[in-house]
């Protein structure tokens, strides 16, 4: 318990130093992340460019501590906006039951139908490149999840006898809802939501490095890596730096999810 | 107050309760008794609104004060819940939210019919618990389920069951899944209940036992039909249904052997338990 509780805290801290890290990134960069250099194009890793520079020669420390927001931080807000509609969703067809959980869980079929990135690309194709609409499409490939996971445990509980208990209190039907059986729920699909930051993490720089995320000049690390594969025999560090901004990112949000899982695993036993 | 005539109901295609038909008067204690399966829990269920999903009365009435309960709208079922009519599970464990405290489980109950403060809420539980003798009633209030007894859980909800005085108690196999002891105390609470508050109770159970503790008025089951209806005394002592007989005789009886067994307790064995032994 105690180790799990430990190995929480210290996920948590190390999180929370990343993300204020990646906040304050353009601050921190030693170079102007947007100044081009052509003179210093494709420059090994040096004091003044400690990650080299890309091909116009502009700093990659500096790109990747910059575009670090766009990656980190739209997989955040994704993942929250995500959490909130497809449990309510998922609340609301598993307690209403009938049509209206037959509506909403066919609508959900379609949209898992299709592989989930494959749909991402294809309304982000759509909606035509750009930020926000590469964190629409990723929004309509992971809310489905939610609202699967939210019904099933709905309607696990919904039949439990302190649901019936309170009915025969005279209670309310959104009372039941949102007091009983919401915070009897929430803490599996809050696991499940931290999980699955690196999820989108990855999905988002898969959809920049497509070029349907970011766009240039923008600093984003798909983008960045996809810029640099042309350059990757002689500027090799061009693609492997942001490579490995990105691994970084998606295996700590992978612990992270790792020791929220186990600490309410451990502490969830009623 | 209550009379149900004739109530069927089904799950599916199969009859579970059959042309039942029965009376609560005010104040009194009812005793629904029958083996597994029989259709007392569905009846009871039914009276509450509470059939799963599949469950359908498929007839007859059950008049509370006037209104058939089996044809009464959701919203003014909602207004007699609690208010009116009120019921007590089988496992009191999972009939409290795990996630509540009990006094805020008591304040919310509370709060659906009645505007008062939280503070209040506990002030009222506390002298609630007290009439009931349940012991240190604050602690009970600040406590999660899982941290009472089955037996306190139990009688802690049917105190939550009563906070808004209902007139009638419908208690669904309240002392089933407790110990012996501990059934005693829920069974003194329920009988506390009716003394002090006048509360009518219909209460379901196998155990012939409860129900000749506490019931005026017993109604045997049988494969869903009431096979036999009238006093205590009447139904336990002249029984006049073979079925309710086979009941009584099933009933696990100890004589002579159990009294010299004490006995013998008494004089030998108590010294090796040590001086609290027994």
């Amino acid at each position: 318990m105690k180790k799990v509780k430990f190995r929480a805290v210290f996920m948590i801290v190390l999180v929370v130093l990343f993300l204020i890290l990646i906040f304050f990134g353009k601050q921190i960069a030693p170079n102007d992340p947007y100044v081009s250099n052509l003179q210093a194009a494709n420059e090994a890793p040096s004091a003044q460019y400690p990650f080299g520079t890309d091909n116009l020669g502009r700093c990659v420390l500096s790109r990747i501590l910059a575009g670090g927001a766009a990656s980190v931080y739209s997989a955040i807000f994704i993942v929250t906006a995500v959490f909130f509609t497809g449990t309510v969703i998922g609340l609301v067809a598993g307690y209403g039951g009938g049509w209206v959980d037959q509506v909403l869980m066919k609508i959900t079929m379609v949209f898992q139908a299709f592989p989930g990135f494959i749909l991402a690309v294809a309304i982000a194709g759509m909606l035509g490149p750009g930020l926000e609409n590469a964190m629409i499409s990723l929004m309509a490939m992971y809310w489905t999840s939610y609202a699967r996971l939210s019904r099933s445990l709905v309607l696990q509980v919904k039949n439990e006898t302190y649901i019936r208990a309170a009915i025969m209190c005279g209670a309310k039907k959104r009372h039941i809802l949102f007091r009983h059986i919401l915070p009897n729920i929430i803490l599996p699909l809050m696991t499940a939501a931290v999980s699955d930051i690196s999820n989108v993490v990855l999905s988002m720089a898969g959809l920049s490095f497509l070029g349907l995320g970011v766009q240039a000049p923008q600093a984003e690390w798909g983008l960045m890596i996809s810029n640099g594969r042309q350059f990757l025999q002689t500027a090799p560090w061009a693609i492997i730096f942001p490579s490995a901004a990105l691994f970084v990112s998606v295996v700590l949000f992978n612990l992270a999810g790792d020791c929220v899982r186990d600490a309410v695993n451990d502490g969830g036993g009623r | 107050m209550l009379k149900v005539k004739n109530l069927s109901v089904a799950y599916g295609r199969i009859q579970v309760v059959r042309g039942a038909s029965f009376f609560v008067e005010p104040g009194q204690i009812v005793g629904i008794v029958g083996e597994s399966g029989s259709g007392k829990s569905t009846m009871l269920k039914s009276l509450a609104g509470l059939l799963e999903k599949h469950g359908q009365v498929m007839g007859g009435e059950a008049f509370y004060e006037g209104e058939d309960l089996l044809k009464l709208s959701e919203k003014r079922l909602r207004k007699l819940r609690g208010k009116e009519i009120a019921v007590v599970f089988q496992h009191p464990e999972l009939s409290l939210d795990p996630l509540w405290k009990i006094g805020k489980t008591y304040y919310e109950s509370v709060r659906i019919h009645r505007l008062l403060s939280r503070k209040e809420a506990d002030a009222e539980a506390e002298k609630l618990f007290e009439g009931l003798h349940l012991e240190n009633p604050r602690r009970i209030l600040e406590s999660y389920p899982f941290e009472l007894s089955g037996g306190m859980c139990q009688r802690a909800a049917i105190a939550i069951a009563i906070a808004n005085s209902p007139r009638l108690l419908l208690a669904d196999e309240p002392t089933s899944a407790l110990d012996v002891t501990i059934q005693k105390q829920v069974i003194d609470t329920m009988l506390e209940l009716r003394k002090q508050f006048g509360t009518s109770i219909v209460v379901v159970s196998h155990n012939m036992g409860v129900i000749a503790a506490m019931a005026d008025l017993v109604g045997v089951m049988k494969q869903g039909e009431l096979v036999e209806w009238g006093r205590k005394e009447q139904v336990l002592y002249n029984p006049k249904h073979p079925y309710t007989r086979e009941l009584i005789c099933a009933i696990p009886k100890i004589r002579g052997s159990g009294l010299e067994a004490k006995k013998g307790m008494e004089d030998g064995s108590a010294g090796k338990e040590g001086p609290h032994g027994i």
